[in-house]
């Protein structure tokens, strides 16, 4: 075999095994999407169980206070994660100057963002439910998300704003801006649809996440009065110091000591309607951050 | 008004390493001035020393005085200073904002809203430029949605729009079609006419075409400075006289 025929030989081989293992990965996660949605299809579709209240012991229970709180959290945790990973990012990347200490933030943002998100939960219930006697509550859930999330945004938009190419900020500075002016005006808003992005893609996350609730959020879900605006009381819904079971928590819950008996349906269409979620989620991401990136290049 | 810029004994270090070795120069007002070298001689750290964009570069420290007229510049507010010595770059690099936004930027920065001020500008600029007829239409669009050779238009618009004593140009025909460089070159004179021009270039006709002075960097030092007719016909130094006759660089 001469070496141009060895070369090409591997270039084969080495072809088909890499898609080979894309293909297994593909049809692996393909089945579970499938599974997950196909069994559940039928609750998730079901308005009454999109809208009802779970049960305790009888069948027909339904998801409508876990599904309002599961978006009422991830907005609260965004609104509080999303400006202090804005703030941290742009400091790290436009304002910190190379050294140990700027080394070692790196360092702690890293770890922190694979920090086992039940160890974040347990932290959380330390400190916001029985430090700061904020009990089980969505505050507590809403920080604890924090927590986990801040790392996570920092790099998604750490990433996005070293992105953007460096001439565009040395334009600013030549017209006589000052750093500050320049990354609010010139930066952040070149980085915004990569930020979108990152941003939306973390929501996806946070939205799914059950091990840092359990013991900060709580999980148990009171119903719902959407009549109700006195924010001291249990019932209404955007009290903060409620408990508040999630879509994910209660996947956890129903499964580990749920007695009802369509336990299995009411498990299986939790998942599903979660499922849906995050990949809407990932799809509005894409459309959006395209739509942006278009907007701010052309047009 | 146009002002001269000049350099006394300047230094530069990166580090350990020397960038630049007592230069001095004079870039008088009304002409351009233009540096030329081969890569890594001095002269974009030099033009950047003009407007003090290497403040910020970790390691770097500099020796000397840079005047902008009778003004040491290393004493005056880095800003102010900015918006009087207007900088052009060597890859277009608009902001990803309107055509309008584009111009009007600076001014807007220094406080100008007034808007039959702003669109006065605008269209003034872009004439001088010669953009205003290919783009009057498309205001609002992107100005990275501009070819290469109007989005470098664009970029001296938006640093002319505020009307800076001092123009300095890193390059900034290397990353463009020969069309569109000479509409650049044929620009820069039409500037001179009421600024002080300082251009660095890697194209030594380019050098001939529009300055009136030249200076010729080599491993950080000024070789030699005069007026360019003179530097191109009669070199005084060999090295000067080798790199024009491409035995280097």
């Amino acid at each position: 075999m001469t070496s141009t025929q060895r070369a090409r030989l591997s270039d084969h081989v080495a072809t088909g095994i890499l898609t080979a293992i894309v293909a297994a990965i593909l049809v692996a996660l393909v089945a579970i999407i499938l599974y997950i949605l196909i069994s559940g299809a039928g609750k998730a579709f079901d308005i009454s169980f999109l809208t009802g209240r779970p049960q305790q012991f009888k069948e027909g229970g339904g998801i409508g206070p876990e599904l309002f709180n599961s978006f009422y959290l991830l907005v609260l945790t965004l609104l509080i994660s999303l400006p202090i990973s804005l703030g941290g990012a742009i400091f790290l990347t436009q304002y910190a100057p190379p050294g140990p200490v700027t080394s070692i933030a790196k360092t702690a943002i890293e770890t922190l963002s694979s920090l086992p998100s039940i160890v974040v939960g347990l932290f959380g219930m330390l400190t916001f439910v029985l430090s700061m006697g904020w009990g089980f509550s969505i505050i507590s859930g809403a920080l604890a998300l924090t927590m986990f999330n801040v790392p996570i945004l920092v790099r998604v938009i750490q990433q996005a704003l070293e992105a953007v190419p460096r001439d565009q900020r040395d334009a600013a500075l030549a017209l006589g801006l000052s750093r500050w002016e320049a990354t609010v005006h010139i930066l952040v808003p070149r980085a915004m649809p990569a930020i979108i992005t990152g941003v939306i893609l973390s929501a996806g996350r946070v939205f799914g996440e059950a091990a840092a609730l359990i013991y900060t959020a709580g999980q148990s879900a009171p119903v719902l009065d959407f009549t109700n605006f006195d924010l001291t009381s249990a019932s209404c819904p955007w009290n903060v110091f409620r408990p508040a079971e999630t879509l994910a928590v209660h996947i956890w819950k129903i499964n580990s000591e749920g007695v009802v008996p369509d336990l299995a349906a009411v498990s299986t269409g939790t998942a599903a309607v979660l499922m849906i979620c995050v990949l809407a989620f990932n799809i509005i991401a894409r459309l959006l951050g395209r739509a942006m990136e278009r907007k701010v290049t052309a047009e | 008004m146009a002002e001269s810029m000049s350099v006394e004994h300047l230094n530069l270090w990166y580090g350990d390493n020397q960038a630049l070795t007592d230069v001095s120069l004079v870039a008088p007002a009304n002409e351009i001035t233009a540096f030329i070298g081969p890569s890594g001689c001095g002269k974009s750290t030099l033009l950047r020393c003009l407007n003090r964009m290497n403040d910020r570069i970790e390691g770097c420290r500099v020796e000397g005085v840079v005047r902008l007229g009778d003004e040491d510049v290393s004493t005056s507010d880095v800003y102010a200073l900015r918006r009087r010595v207007g900088m052009v770059f060597q890859k277009p690099n608009p902001f990803p904002l309107s055509i309008y936004e584009n111009v009007v930027y600076g001014l807007r920065r220094q406080g100008h809203a007034r808007k039959v001020e702003l669109d006065e500008v605008v269209e003034r600029t872009l004439q001088s430029v010669g953009l205003w007829d290919e783009v009057k239409d498309k205001l609002g669009k992107s100005g990275l949605s501009l070819s290469g050779g109007q989005a470098q238009r664009l970029c001296i618009a938006r640093a002319m729009a505020v009307n800076p004593d001092v123009l300095l140009m890193d390059e900034p025909t290397s990353a463009l079609d020969p069309i569109s460089t000479a509409m650049v070159e044929e620009l820069a004179t039409q500037i001179a006419k009421e600024h002080t021009v300082v251009i660095v270039t890697h194209n030594m006709q380019q050098a001939t075409r529009i300055s009136q002075k030249c200076a010729f960097f080599y491993l950080g030092e000024l070789v030699e400075f005069a007026p360019t007719a003179q530097l191109f016909s009669a070199p005084r130094d060999k090295r000067t006289e080798d790199y024009l006759t491409g035995r280097f660089g």
